[in-house]
This record gives C-alpha cells, sequence and structure tokens, in this order.
C-alpha cells in the first residue's frame, strides 16, 4: 500500500510548490499509469515515494516504511527506472552478480526471460550497447528483482517500436497480486492495454484517479467519419474522422480506453 | 542466488557486497586512480633519478675529482637525491590527499549517478562507510605504495633511498619533534577531510571549488591578521606568554586540528545523509 497525505514539496530556489496537498493511495496487485504534461510532477512524485526527495509538508508512507529513512530493507522492496539511466560499463552478467544480491526476490529466470523478450542476450556488455538496449537491459533487471514496489519514469522513452510493445508484454508477465508498478509517462499510447488503474495529475494535483473497469464503465472511447449527434463531451480531428469521448449508457457495450483521448479531455476540462 | 540480509542497520555482508558491487562497476576508475597514484611517484622519482645520475656521471669523469674526494661527492648527491625524493613525496603526499578527499563523493555529481546511489538497498551508513574505507584508506594505501615504489626506483638508479628511508624513520622516531610529526599528519588529514566535505558540498568540480573558498577563507584570515597585528595591543606579553606555555600551544593546535578534522567528517556526514536527489546547496 502506498499512502500518500496532504504532501507538498518546494524544489530549492522555486517560487511554486511542484506538488502541493497531494493526497493518493494505492493497493497492491496495480499497474498504475502516471500520466501528466511536462512539468507536472510525476517525477517528484516518483522520487517523493523512492525517498529521493523528502517531501516539505505531509507523510508518505510505502508498504509501512517512510521512504526518506532510505532503510535498506525498503530499498530492497522498491526499484525506479530513471528516465535517464546510469549503467557502468561492464557486462550484464557482471552487473546482475554484484547487484542482485541485493534483492531478495530477484529471479534468473525472469531476468532470462525479460532478456529474451528484448531480444537481448545474456553475455552483452553494458558499455557497448546503444542507449535503448542499455535501458532494455535495465529494465529487465528492474522486472527480475520481483520488488513489491515497482516505479518507472518515462520507461519506454529510447525504446523502438517493437521495444515498446515488448515492455508491455514483459510487464505483465512479471504482475502479480503482491506487487504495485507505477509508470510515469506522457507518451500516453505506449501504455495502451497496460494499465489497470490511471492518475492524471497536473499542477494542481490529482485531475483523475480511476480504474480502467470503471473509466470503462462510464466512458465511450470512439473514432468515427462523423462526430454523434449526441452525447459527445471530448472530441478530436484525425485523419478520416474524428476520436470522441461520449457518457456511457448501460444499454452501450463497454469499450477499450482511448488514453490519449481521455488525457486531452481531462487536461481541457482542468485548463477551464 | 545468494541474497542479503535487509534488517539490520549495519551488515558486514551487506557492506562487503557493497564493495564488491562497487570494486564491480567502478573497477576501470579505481585501476585509473591506482595508475595515477603510482605513476605519480615513479614519474618524480625517475625525475630525480635522471638528473642525480647525470650528475654522479659528470663527476666520475671529472679529472680533478678522485678518492675520498670523489666518494664524498658521490655521497652528497646521493644525499641530495634521496632528500629531494622525500620532499617533493611529502608535498606530492598531502596533495594526494586533497584530490582523494575531492573525490569521496564523487558518486553524487549527477542526478542519474546520485539514483545510482542512493536506491542501492544498504544503508547510508554503509554507503558513507564505503566511500571512506575506498578514498580515504584505499587511496592512502595506494599512495604509500606509490611512495615506496618511487623508492625503490631511487635506489636500483642512484642508491638514494637510504637517505629518504632514514628520513622517514627519523619523521616517526621519538627524537624528532613528536608535535611537528602530529602537526604534518593532522594537516594532510586536514586536507583530506577539508577536501571531503568539499565533495559533499558540491560533487561536481569539487576540487577546484574546495580549493577557491579554502583560498579566500585563508585571505580573510590573512586579512584579520595584519588588522589584528596592526592593532594597539602589546605583543611582548603575548609572546612572553607564549613562551611560558609552550607545551599548553603544542597540545592546543594539535587539538584544534584533530577538532577540525572531526568536525570536518561530521558536516559530510550530515550532507551526505541529508543529500536528496535534486541537489541544491541548501534544500529546503
Amino acid at each position: 500500500m502506498i499512502t500518500l497525505k496532504n504532501v507538498y514539496y518546494r524544489y530549492a530556489g522555486s517560487k511554486r510548490d511542484s506538488i502541493a496537498d497531494f493526497s493518493m493511495e494505492l493497493s497492491s496487485g496495480k499497474i498504475v499509469g502516471l500520466l501528466g504534461a511536462n512539468g507536472a510532477g510525476k517525477s517528484t512524485l516518483l522520487y517523493l515515494i523512492s525517498g529521493l526527495l523528502k517531501a516539505t509538508e505531509g507523510s508518505v508512507d510505502v508498504n509501512g516504511f517512510d521512504p526518506w529513512d532510505r532503510n535498506p530493507d525498503f530499498l530492497s522492496r522498491i526499484f525506479l527506472v530513471p528516465e535517464e539511466i546510469d549503467v557502468p560499463s561492464i557486462s550484464l552478467a557482471s552487473y546482475v552478480k554484484a547487484y542482485a544480491p541485493f534483492y531478495p526476490n530477484f529471479s534468473e529466470e525472469s531476468m532470462k526471460e525479460a532478456l529474451f523478450h528484448f531480444n537481448l542476450s545474456p553475455d552483452i556488455h553494458l558499455g557497448a550497447l546503444s542507449m535503448g538496449q542499455r535501458k532494455k537491459a535495465f529494465l529487465a533487471f528492474a522486472l527480475a528483482c520481483h520488488t513489491p514496489v515497482l516505479l518507472m519514469d518515462e520507461p519506454t522513452n529510447g525504446l523502438d517500436i517493437p521495444g515498446k510493445s515488448e515492455f508491455r508484454k514483459a510487464v505483465v508477465k512479471t504482475m502479480n497480486d503482491e506487487r504495485t508498478i507505477i509508470i510515469s509517462t506522457h507518451q500516453v499510447r505506449d501504455l495502451d492495454q497496460l494499465l489497470d488503474h490511471v492518475t492524471i495529475m497536473d499542477n494542481n494535483g490529482i485531475q483523475l484517479d480511476e480504474s480502467i473497469a470503471a473509466l470503462q464503465e462510464k466512458f465511450i472511447f470512439g473514432l468515427a467519419p462523423v462526430l454523434p449527434e449526441v452525447g459527445v463531451i471530448w472530441s478530436e480531428p484525425i485523419m478520416g474522422g474524428y476520436a470522441y469521448m461520449k457518457m456511457r449508457t448501460p444499454d452501450l457495450p463497454e469499450t477499450e480506453v482511448n488514453l490519449e483521448a481521455l488525457f486531452n479531455y481531462i487536461y481541457s476540462r482542468s485548463s477551464k | 542466488m545468494d541474497t542479503i540480509d535487509t534488517y539490520k542497520a549495519f551488515s558486514s555482508e551487506r557492506f562487503n557486497s557493497l564493495l564488491k558491487a562497487d570494486f564491480t562497476a567502478n573497477k576501470s576508475n579505481y585501476i585509473k586512480l591506482a595508475i595515477g597514484s603510482i605513476g605519480v611517484f615513479t614519474a618524480i622519482a625517475l625525475l630525480i633519478s635522471i638528473f642525480t645520475v647525470i650528475d654522479i656521471n659528470s663527476l666520475k669523469h671529472a679529472s680533478d675529482l678522485t678518492g675520498r674526494v670523489l666518494d664524498g661527492a658521490i655521497q652528497s648527491r646521493q644525499n641530495t637525491g634521496g632528500m629531494t625524493y622525500f620532499t617533493l613525496s611529502l608535498w606530492v603526499l598531502s596533495i594526494g590527499l586533497t584530490v582523494l578527499g575531492s573525490l569521496t563523493f564523487s558518486n553524487l555529481s549527477s542526478k542519474r549517478s546520485r539514483i545510482s546511489a542512493f536506491m542501492v538497498p544498504a544503508s547510508r551508513v554503509e554507503k558513507f562507510t564505503m566511500r571512506l574505507l575506498t578514498y580515504l584508506v584505499g587511496g592512502t594505501l595506494l599512495l604509500v605504495i606509490g611512495f615506496f615504489i618511487g623508492m625503490l626506483i631511487c635506489q636500483i638508479a642512484f642508491g638514494g633511498a637510504g637517505v629518504a628511508m632514514d628520513e622517514l624513520s627519523n619523521f616517526f622516531s621519538q627524537d624528532y619533534s613528536f608535535s611537528i610529526t602530529m602537526a604534518f599528519i593532522l594537516m594532510a588529514l586536514l586536507g583530506n577531510s577539508l577536501y571531503a566535505l568539499g565533495s559533499s558540498l558540491w560533487p561536481k568540480l569539487s576540487w577546484i571549488k574546495t580549493w577557491v573558498v579554502i583560498m579566500v577563507v585563508q585571505w580573510l584570515g590573512a586579512l584579520l591578521l595584519m588588522m589584528v597585528s596592526a592593532a594597539d595591543i602589546s605583543w611582548y606579553a603575548f609572546f612572553h606568554f607564549f613562551e611560558l606555555n609552550i607545551d599548553l600551544f603544542e597540545w592546543g593546535g594539535l587539538t584544534l586540528l584533530a577538532l577540525l578534522n572531526i568536525v570536518c567528517w561530521v558536516i559530510a556526514w550530515w550532507r551526505y545523509k541529508n543529500t536528496q536527489i535534486i541537489q541544491r546547496f541548501m534544500t529546503k
């Protein structure tokens, strides 16, 4: 369980709070998409959860730990994949041998499987890889650690198109009821059909915090050459027609959530 | 795969793993550091050897020197070479300790490296101790090894290690002034701890930034001293008191140096403990 209560964070020298009066509660067994525009405070939130920042006010609790204590027990149960990774120029095998013992749930099987998904060999040297490949190798390690909390900041940045798809598969593969995965991104299309909970935030805090199931129950997401005449709450012209969103009535079948449409709808509403 | 018990605040098993992981990840940097440390002493020893050997050879070829006079002159050149090596080595050792100090928290110099360092499942004490052990103990050991390698070169080239060795044993002997030896050691360690403190405050370009700050403080201190000395004070009384209580001043000075060392490390630890991922000088 991750609980943030009335959290404030302001960077030194900044005139405004990066996060203000932010409260959130996340139970385990979920893949949460943390969506927001650049500068909305997504990374700050991940840093607060991982203990890399200390909240100016309020409290953060992650499975009974105060992250700021940076207790080794806590750190062995959380893994953060930052947007820009820092891996030493050594072989992947040496890296795994050096760092895997710190994670009690690390599985070599999962590592091999994730590497296979990303089309990487276990014999690679991290220094000889491209940025995208290094990120894939790091993601494979992060997933194989099986930490109860896995935080990923813009994990699909730098990944090629097949890599993004393999990333989704690899995440689903390592998911279980004890694990909470939070993926922060502004590239919402990369997370299609991966999430089971969506949190959209901007500078004013959380604008939406709903499960995918609840969203499917509430809204209809569609594409049409001509906009429906009634009930449309948001639309955007696309090639050959419109992407739209409307409120769902019980007689209408549920549709896949279009994260980009949802995000744009929420942002257009909050900016009014 | 064996995993580590994560419940203790300081676990020797975890500490060993941290050391191993750090060495694995930074092996090439440590090799460069070792080559650099040993290389400086080797280069100094080689330079002194070249000049001393040329000097001795020119003496041997001079027709006007023979027998005991020549031997005495050669001995004098050997002594000078050995003394020069010893003196320069002390200087290099002192500078080397400041460099090692400035590298102590170099793993916090970028946001990416800070994330890597902080997210490793080990306690702050373990991570801090690991850096201290690597850069203070390990680094000093490398410098000492470098010193002896240089001495070996001097011995092989012109037989000048004896004087350097004598100087070294004099330095630590009871006959030599204990307070001077202690003051030198404490000053050298203070150089290390000041630069380590600087490294915790500004890990990027740490040596230069700390050097600038120390220079500014020294200039301010000199200015203050000039102002005090210009003041209308009875200096005779002061120096008389100083002469009468020389032991008190010696021990007071040594204690002050030791305290300054401790203060630097305590502040460095406090800073390290409270460092956040967004490194600003004073974080709210």
